[in-house]
């Protein structure tokens, strides 16, 4: 039999191994759809929801029977981390003056003006309130959240209600009673 | 209790807005981005991975017209594997003009170590069972050649590129063939941890072709500066090694560990996520313990790297 070296090497691979495919398209779109949630760009939420399944390809320990709950963690933390280094970049283009006054049309600009306000605050939250919002958001369950974010479950309704009155109180401040 | 109260219809009115098209995001599309990050890291580990095997490479008795041969060529035995931090544009064109590229090895299954030994041509040794309990089954791959034609313009460019001395590669190399001569191997696989291994393996390269220089000009295209590439090159004469090249991106890969006769070089992320190869020299061979999964440690491979000579 000819055989390349790969296929001696192949041939240690046990015949149980983690389905990385079914993985990626039972949890991809959800994955995508939290980050989109956090950082309100469809394209960069693609390109992030890529990022944390190349790192699920990286990452051993994290392939198993729980890994849903590290793709979340995973995804939401990048969104989150991704939505700060924005307001950063953000705020230093404003005060240099980069962005210029925008010219959307008007329904654009309501749209953009909301997205803008989500972002704000999500990036003004705490980390974990920032993050347990947007898993929320998508639908995730109690016990879904707890996994992801390595909660106990039965705290998890207290602080997602404390963080949703965080969040309440930082829009309210921010923008008013709209 | 789980429930959706005012606040939380409050924050989710606010999160939603916009909400993205039902359709979205195309999975497919996602899906190759995701293969098209995979293949570019895959390709330049493969091509070390490659390098990795020749190491589990034996010497063959040559037979007697090739023998007659050797009058016009040298042999070095290269007992040991050097791996080379690269950027990735580097580590992967260093790895196709300074390692051969081109093994390939007959793998066939063998009833029982006493046909492995018999068919290699050396009796197997294998870990202490109090460490690696179980029985193998063997399999030896057959002894093969790699060869590596030199190319003195990529060459060259290379060096320039790093910074170093273009005109010191030869003219004379260009066109020259270095051949590696690999096998047998026997391969003992216990259900998914695979051990290589051989004899050293050998170089086979025309008789006035300087291995210091050569090793040097490998050292520069990879950008040491001269004295180092000239203090690397004249131990590697010495001492003379396969070079597996790597590039810097995946150094965190690479470890090495202390072995019974000095170092070995654990890798990992070889052949995906999970496998690792531990790579050493025993006092006469050259071992290769391959683990396709995550779930042998690093830790374990090197305890039963060390039951071994």
């Amino acid at each position: 039999m000819r055989a390349e070296t790969d296929a001696a090497v192949t041939a240690a691979a046990p015949a149980e191994s983690f389905d990385y495919d079914a993985v990626f398209n039972g949890h991809y779109r959800r994955i995508a759809r939290v980050i989109l949630r956090v950082i309100q760009d469809p394209s960069r939420a693609e390109e992030l929801a890529v990022e944390v399944f190349w790192k699920l390809w990286r990452r051993p320990s994290a392939q198993g029977p729980q890994c849903a709950g590290w793709l979340y963690r995973t995804a939401v933390r990048a969104a989150v981390d991704e939505l700060r280094k924005r307001s950063r970049r953000e705020k230093y283009e404003r005060w240099f003056g980069v962005r210029g006054p925008s010219g959307d049309p008007e329904a654009a600009r309501e749209a953009t003006e909301q997205r803008t306000r989500v972002r704000t605050v999500l990036a003004a939250l705490r980390s974990r309130d920032a993050q347990l919002i947007a898993l929320r958001s998508e639908g995730l369950s109690y016990e879904e959240l707890a996994e992801a974010l390595q909660m106990k479950p039965a705290s998890v309704g207290t602080i997602l209600r404390r963080a949703h009155e965080s969040f309440r109180q930082e829009y309210i401040r921010r923008y008013g009673e709209d | 209790m789980e429930k959706i109260d005012r606040l939380e219809e409050w924050v989710h009115q606010r999160m939603a807005a916009p909400e993205p098209a039902a359709a979205w995001p195309d999975p497919a599309a996602g899906r190759r981005l995701l293969d098209r990050r995979i293949a570019a890291r895959q390709r330049p580990l493969m091509l070390w991975a490659g390098a990795a095997a020749a190491l589990c490479a034996a010497v063959l008795v040559l037979p007697g017209p090739r023998l007659a041969a050797q009058r016009l060529w040298d042999r070095v035995v290269l007992g040991r594997i050097q791996v080379l931090i690269a950027d990735l544009d580097v580590a992967g064109a260093a790895s196709g003009f300074f390692s051969p590229q081109n093994l390939r090895l007959d793998v066939r299954s063998a009833s029982s170590i006493g046909e492995a030994s018999e068919r290699a041509g050396f009796w197997p040794r294998l870990p202490d069972p109090d460490v690696f309990p179980g029985s193998p089954t063997y399999s030896v791959a057959d002894a093969t050649l790699a060869t590596l034609p030199l190319r003195t313009p990529a060459i060259r460019y290379l060096v320039a590129r790093a910074g170093g001395s273009p005109g010191e590669v030869p003219d004379s190399w260009n066109g020259a063939m270095l051949e590696v001569r690999v096998g047998p191997v026997i391969l003992a696989d216990y259900g998914g941890v695979v051990l290589l291994q051989s004899l050293p393996f050998e170089l086979v390269k025309p008789v006035d072709f300087d291995l210091e220089l050569f090793y040097r000009i490998a050292f520069q295209a990879l950008g040491a500066s001269e004295l180092y590439a000239r203090s690397l090159g004249a131990d590697l004469a010495v001492n003379p090694a396969l070079l597996m090249f790597m590039p810097r991106e995946d150094s965190h890969l690479v470890h090495e560990f202390p072995t019974r006769s000095g170092n070995g070089v654990m890798i990992g992320e070889v052949y995906g996520p999970g496998s690792k190869v531990a790579l050493w020299s025993g006092s006469d061979r050259l071992y290769a313990l391959f683990s396709g999964t995550g779930k042998v440690t690093s830790d374990f491979l090197i305890r039963v790297a060390n039951t071994l000579d």
